[in-house]
């Protein structure tokens, strides 16, 4: 695996390349996701003949890091000078809500895209429910693609191009009571509602201040090591989609894959209920509020039935009996803050998908369950929250893995769907 | 991670409540208490006993005037009563127990009481002062596990199944025997997944922090409802395609194309999430949306996510067979209906989804049966006393005017066990199911209700030596106690399981009996015994004269069928008996359709029976008098003539309507031995006849609950034929039973509705069932010969 160029099978190597530009598009539920291969090493005779619309493009795209008021490009996921389908260049992770979907185009018409006419690979629902509207508007070659067989792609194609830095997990050490060693994570400011540090990435070396009297959360008493992972290694797993709703995959090998389950208590749940019960306006609000929220002021623990650990089926009293089981009695409801709710909503639902992957895992024999889709984002406490979950309801005996690119593969998938396809139509 | 602990506000009060004799029946005879207090509601189980009145028949030989004397004794009949009552009624509760179980021996006292569920450690002292006993805490899921496994085991019609669309129940037979394993999963304030293999072999696998208390916790916050069932009121009334974003929100108008369901669910609540545009409150925000869609929302994504996690353990550990319990369930059929939905949408069909009548008594029965271990169901079986049971158990509402929900399970006098010879794999007893045929339980709740006037009449009647006002009070309190529960059960036709005849029939039987009436028809049995003995000897020589074998055959059964006219269940019996149109057997003779013998394969059971094919013959009588005596006694006769053959003769345990009883059936036999000496030869010397009681109170027959003994009998005897005689036994129940042994069903049917009725059954059931209906004047009748092809 030497070559960057991998992705294309050899039998096809030999076809034409398809022209710039290089897109991929995944429309979901709540987020649209674009990735774009900028390229670098366009020939003179190229440039002539990209013309002003695709160089306007190509200039906008990569000279912005905010389109609009809620596009954006996730600069830390670009990957640099790779070579994708014999041409060298970077790769774009963009994304924006699917309800300004409309805004896009619009935005499209109004700096002339329309007039170029290329090809798009675009695979998730909005890939059908905007077909009309996107191919009206705009002069594309829609091709829609089926979103689970590029979200398997997606991975696969990520996992090569990026190799060693794709694919992590976490390793979890019981955290000694005095100063954290400095290269691990801790994250007792998850669980301290005094501290009001934010969280922006997956990997925070904050210690907060550890004035917690919450002795319940487990993630408190342990280091979080993220650990590289090799994708390699990896089949059989769980593929568990976490974005709007969830999916849950066994993948066998890129071509040997199933959906064996999913739940409707997803990313939109999160978002849907921290709007109902916090009065936020945005996932990346959503998420600071339940980094600083406490969760046991909202659910109750088996010891709130059984004063104390319900010994006989091995629950210790401080693990959660009821999500969102205080919130019946007005005194603790009116106690509990748009902190606490935030949080309580986080950890109902990680929990939830948690449960349901393990048992997923357990029905197929597969020690390793990996977590991807926009939910993921910005959001290290998931992450650990699954991490953990994923350990202490297995025992130990599973493992939960994570990729850098969470929400981008089913885009990813169809980029490279398009350089491997339309060299087939062309050639047709 | 559950409990069967419900919920309330932390704040505890009581109320004070008038307590009566009709909430703790028997509580005097009371010996040992298992208790559940969950935060609302409280569940007391406790055995006891009751004496009622029965008949004991002896021999008369001195008294010419009757053949046997009937006289009244007492019996006692040992009972588990359970009660339901909301948690704040617990101290008047306790001070009512105080005060009726003074009489408790002290020995007894010191071990008789346990308690389980989440609000007994908080009541545990109010128990142990107030009580004076001490009281000893069960762990919570092994008593459900324990009360659970007692229900499938002794309660027919305790599993049930619910309608998607109609939300009617459907009732499931359970294989008392092959109860094992299932997967209980309680669903309190969270959720518990069991895994039951056997009474002492249970695991919690696993479970959920989303439960009943998530439903209830977010329900408060999302809407103004103030307890947990206005949440499921609001649910009940919402439209969750408002709020939840689904499928086809996200594939827009082309989600039919693949093939997707229409209402499938992609994200819950996911349309609640607002843009960053909007700057109102977080209340205003919440007051775009209906409460009722968002409780609705809420509580079907509770519902999808146990049945989804349920499925998956069921999955893992090879299990088809999901129990719910807890009180999320609580009789709330729009949760049974999205949790029913959840399993067969994630099983693809393949697992039950099943829930319990007295779901809610799980906790206290376990309980209770820690301190009752000689309760042991290898020895012992139980029935329903629907007279003592309330009906409004499966209502939701609490009921103000009555706040105590009871019910009681009185012993069996045997251990009953399935016929040996039951094809028992599909086996429901009854042919109609009233819960379902609406226009069948308007006929027969109003037919019943029509009839009650004989019955009390009847009462009166058997009483008439002491015919003062407290027998005429009683007898109007029982038909006010029947015509009650009639009432009851128009507005919950489910309360006692399946609906059928023989429940009707049943409680009206338990009826009569909490009003101490028995046997009321023992009089007017023991006038026609004695008039049918004294036209047996005739009868018998009448066939004898007939020399053509087929033409004897044909008047054998023709007056076994005739018998069956003389019927008390049967208001045309009543009427034409009273115009004196029954007086003679050969009346009776005239008055059944004929055409019997003209059956597809009557011709195979005459030739099986000219040539003692069959080992032993079990024969399941019916009527008293006529019946007995003049239609099964000289067709039982003709077979004991050839000594190869032995006939067992099967009577029920207790007195039903006019149906002969064990104890009258062997008076009878003894008097009729003197007539023949067949008889009396197979009676008393080759023992070729046999008499067994067959452990039925019911003029219908379950044949999955018969003694024990006749049970070890058709199997010693190798039994070939089994015989069910009478439209409750061979009609109402087990006309399609299917048997491992040839059967043949005989009955007079005696209501037009039901000829007419079962002419509809019979012709989409089973095309080769011919026989003719309604002649002019004429009893229809059934005559149905199976054989059995191994």
């Amino acid at each position: 695996m030497i070559n960057q160029d991998l992705e294309l099978d050899s039998n096809e190597s030999h076809l034409k390349i398809p022209d710039f530009p290089w897109f991929g598009i995944d429309i979901g539920g709540t987020l649209v996701k674009l990735v774009y291969f900028e390229p670098l090493d366009l020939t003179k005779e190229e440039e002539v003949k990209e013309g002003d619309v695709l160089r306007t493009i190509r200039n906008y795209l990569i000279g912005n890091t905010a389109y609009g008021d809620t596009g954006e490009r996730d600069v830390d996921l670009e990957i640099k000078s790779i070579q994708i389908g014999d041409r060298l260049g970077n790769l774009h992770f963009i994304r924006f809500p699917t309800n300004q979907m409309e805004n896009f185009i619009d935005l499209c018409v109004k700096r002339k895209f329309h007039e170029l006419c290329f090809q798009v690979y675009a695979t998730g629902g909005g890939a059908f429910k905007f077909e009309s509207i996107v191919t009206e508007n705009l002069n594309l070659n829609w091709s829609k693609c089926d979103e689970l067989d590029m979200l398997i792609q997606g991975v696969e194609f990520l996992n090569q191009i990026n190799k060693e830095n794709e694919c992590y997990y976490f390793k979890i050490e019981p955290k000694k009571t005095d100063k954290s060693p400095s290269n691990s994570v801790s994250f007792d400011s998850f669980l301290s509602s005094s501290c009001s540090d934010s969280l922006s990435s997956s990997v925070c070396s904050s210690s907060g201040s550890s004035n917690s009297e919450y002795t319940t959360c487990p993630l408190q008493k342990s280091n979080f090591i993220k650990q590289n992972h090799t994708f390699m290694n990896t089949y059989p797993y769980i593929l568990v989609n976490i974005g709007s709703g969830v999916s849950v995959l066994l993948v066998k090998s890129e071509k040997d894959y199933k959906r064996v389950s999913g739940t409707s208590i997803g990313g939109g749940t999160f978002l849907g209920l921290c709007c109902l019960l916090t009065g936020c306006k945005t996932y990346e609000e959503a998420i600071d509020l339940a980094t600083r929220g406490d969760s046991t002021k909202v659910d109750k623990l088996v010891r709130d039935i059984y004063g104390g650990d319900y010994s006989k089926f091995g629950l210790p009293g401080d693990i959660v009996a009821s999500s969102f089981g205080n919130m019946n009695i007005d005194e603790k409801r009116d106690e509990a803050t748009r902190e606490d709710l935030a949080r309580a909503t986080l950890q109902t639902i990680l929990n939830n998908v948690g449960l349901i992957a393990r048992d997923c895992a357990r029905n197929y024999n597969c020690e390793r369950v990996m977590f991807v889709g926009s939910f993921l984002r910005l959001n290290g406490l998931s992450k650990h929250l699954l991490a953990y979950a994923t350990d202490y309801w297995s025992k130990g005996c599973m493992k939960a893995l994570f990729l850098e690119h969470e929400g981008y593969f089913g885009a990813v998938g169809c980029l490279k769907n398009f350089i491997n396809r339309s060299v087939i139509d062309d050639s047709l | 991670m559950s409990s069967n602990e419900e919920i309330k506000d932390e704040k505890s009060y009581t109320e004070s409540i008038e307590l009566t004799q009709e909430a703790f029946k028997h509580l005097e005879n009371a010996s040992r208490i298992g208790i559940d207090i969950g935060g609302s509601l409280a569940k007391i189980a406790y055995s006891s006993s009751y004496e009622y009145k029965t008949a004991l028949f002896s021999d008369t030989e001195n008294n010419s005037n009757s053949i046997y004397s009937v006289n009244e004794i007492k019996k006692t009949i040992p009972t588990l009563n359970f009660i339901k009552f909301e948690t704040k009624y617990i101290d008047s509760a306790v001070d009512y127990i105080k005060r009726n179980l003074s009489s408790l021996e002290e020995p007894e006292r010191a071990k008789s009481i346990r308690a389980t569920g989440g609000g007994s450690h908080k009541y545990k002292e109010l128990l142990s002062q107030k009580l004076d006993l001490e009281v000893k805490k069960e762990d919570e899921m092994s008593c459900l596990i324990m009360g659970c496994n007692f229900l499938l085991r002794h309660v027919p019609n305790e599993v049930f199944t619910i309608d998607y669309d109609t939300l009617e129940y459907e009732f499931k037979p359970v294989q008392t025997g092959n109860i094992f394993p299932y997967l209980l999963v309680n669903i309190g304030s969270g959720v518990s997944i069991l895994k039951v293999e056997s009474d002492d072999n249970f695991q919690r696998v696993g479970g959920s922090t989303i439960g009943g208390a998530t439903l209830w916790g977010l329900g408060s916050l999302l809407t103004d409802a103030k307890n947990f069932d206005e949440i499921i009121e609001l649910a009940e009334k919402g439209d969750n395609r408002n709020v939840d974003m689904l499928v086809k929100d996200i594939y827009g108008g082309s989600y039919d194309l693949l093939g997707l369901n229409d209402d499938l669910i992609a994200s819950s609540l996911g349309k609640t999430t607002r843009s960053s545009h909007e700057s109102v409150s977080r209340e205003e925000y919440l007051k775009k949306f209906k409460q009722e869609d968002l409780a609705r929302s809420v509580l079907i994504m509770i519902c999808y996510d146990i049945s989804q996690i349920a499925t998956l353990h069921a999955r893992i550990h090879n299990i088809d067979r999901i129990y719910f319990g807890g009180y999320f369930i609580h009789n709330c059929r729009v949760n049974m209906k999205f949790l029913k939905h959840g399993i067969s949408y994630w099983s693809q069909g393949k697992m039950e989804c099943l829930f319990l009548r007295h779901e809610g008594y799980l906790g206290a029965i376990g309980a209770f049966l820690k301190i009752s271990q000689e309760l042991d169901h290898t020895k012992y079986s139980w029935f329903e006393n629907y007279a003592h049971s309330s009906t409004q158990s499966i209502s939701r509402k609490r009921n103000d005017s009555n706040p105590f929900d009871c019910f009681e399970l009185n012993q069996e006098d045997h251990k009953l066990v399935t016929c040996p010879l039951l094809d028992h794999e599909s086996y429901i007893p009854d042919l109609v199911d009233l819960t379902k045929d609406e226009e069948a339980r308007s006929y027969w709740l109003s037919c019943f209700e029509r009839t009650i006037e004989t019955y009390e009449k009847q009462c009166i009647k058997s009483y008439l030596e002491d015919n003062d006002e407290q027998t005429l009070r009683r007898a109007s309190d029982f038909k006010k106690s029947y015509l009650n529960k009639l009432n009851e059960l128009k507005e919950s036709p489910f309360a006692f399981g399946r609906l059928t005849v023989r429940s009707l029939l049943d409680l009206r039987e338990h009826c009569m009996a909490e009003f101490q009436f028995f046997d009321v028809y023992s009089n007017e049995k023991r006038d026609e015994n004695k008039h049918g003995l004294e036209l047996l000897g005739n009868r018998l020589d009448y066939i004898e004269n007939i020399n053509d074998l087929n033409e004897k055959w044909k008047e054998l059964f023709r007056g076994f069928l005739a018998g069956n006219v003389y019927d008390y269940g049967a208001q045309s019996f009543i009427e034409k008996q009273k115009m004196g149109h029954l007086e003679k057997f050969t009346q009776a003779l005239n008055s059944i359709d004929d055409s019997f013998h003209t059956m597809e394969n009557y011709t195979d059971l005459i030739d099986k029976l000219k040539f003692n094919q069959y080992k032993c013959i079990c024969i399941f009588v019916d009527n008293s008098g006529f019946d007995l005596i003049l239609g099964v006694l000289p067709f039982v006769i003709e077979i004991l003539k050839n000594k190869e053959t032995k006939i067992i003769l099967c009577a029920n345990s207790k007195a039903a309507i006019n149906d002969v009883t064990y104890q009258e059936l062997t008076l009878v036999i003894k008097k009729a031995c003197l007539l023949s000496d067949v008889l009396n030869d197979a009676f008393y010397k080759t023992q070729n006849l046999i008499l067994i009681e067959n452990g039925s109170a019911s003029p219908c027959l379950d044949l999955s609950r018969i003694n024990i003994n006749l049970a070890k009998a058709i199997n010693f005897h190798k039994v070939d034929l089994i015989i069910l005689e009478g439209m409750g036994r061979a009609v109402h129940t087990n006309f399609d039973a299917k048997f491992k042994c040839d059967s043949l069903k005989s009955a007079v049917i005696k209501n037009k509705w039901l000829a007419e009725k079962f002419k509809q059954l019979t012709n989409l059931k089973d095309n080769e069932t011919k026989f003719e209906f309604l002649k002019e004047d004429k009893f229809p009748v059934l005559f149905k010969f199976e054989k059995f092809f191994p």
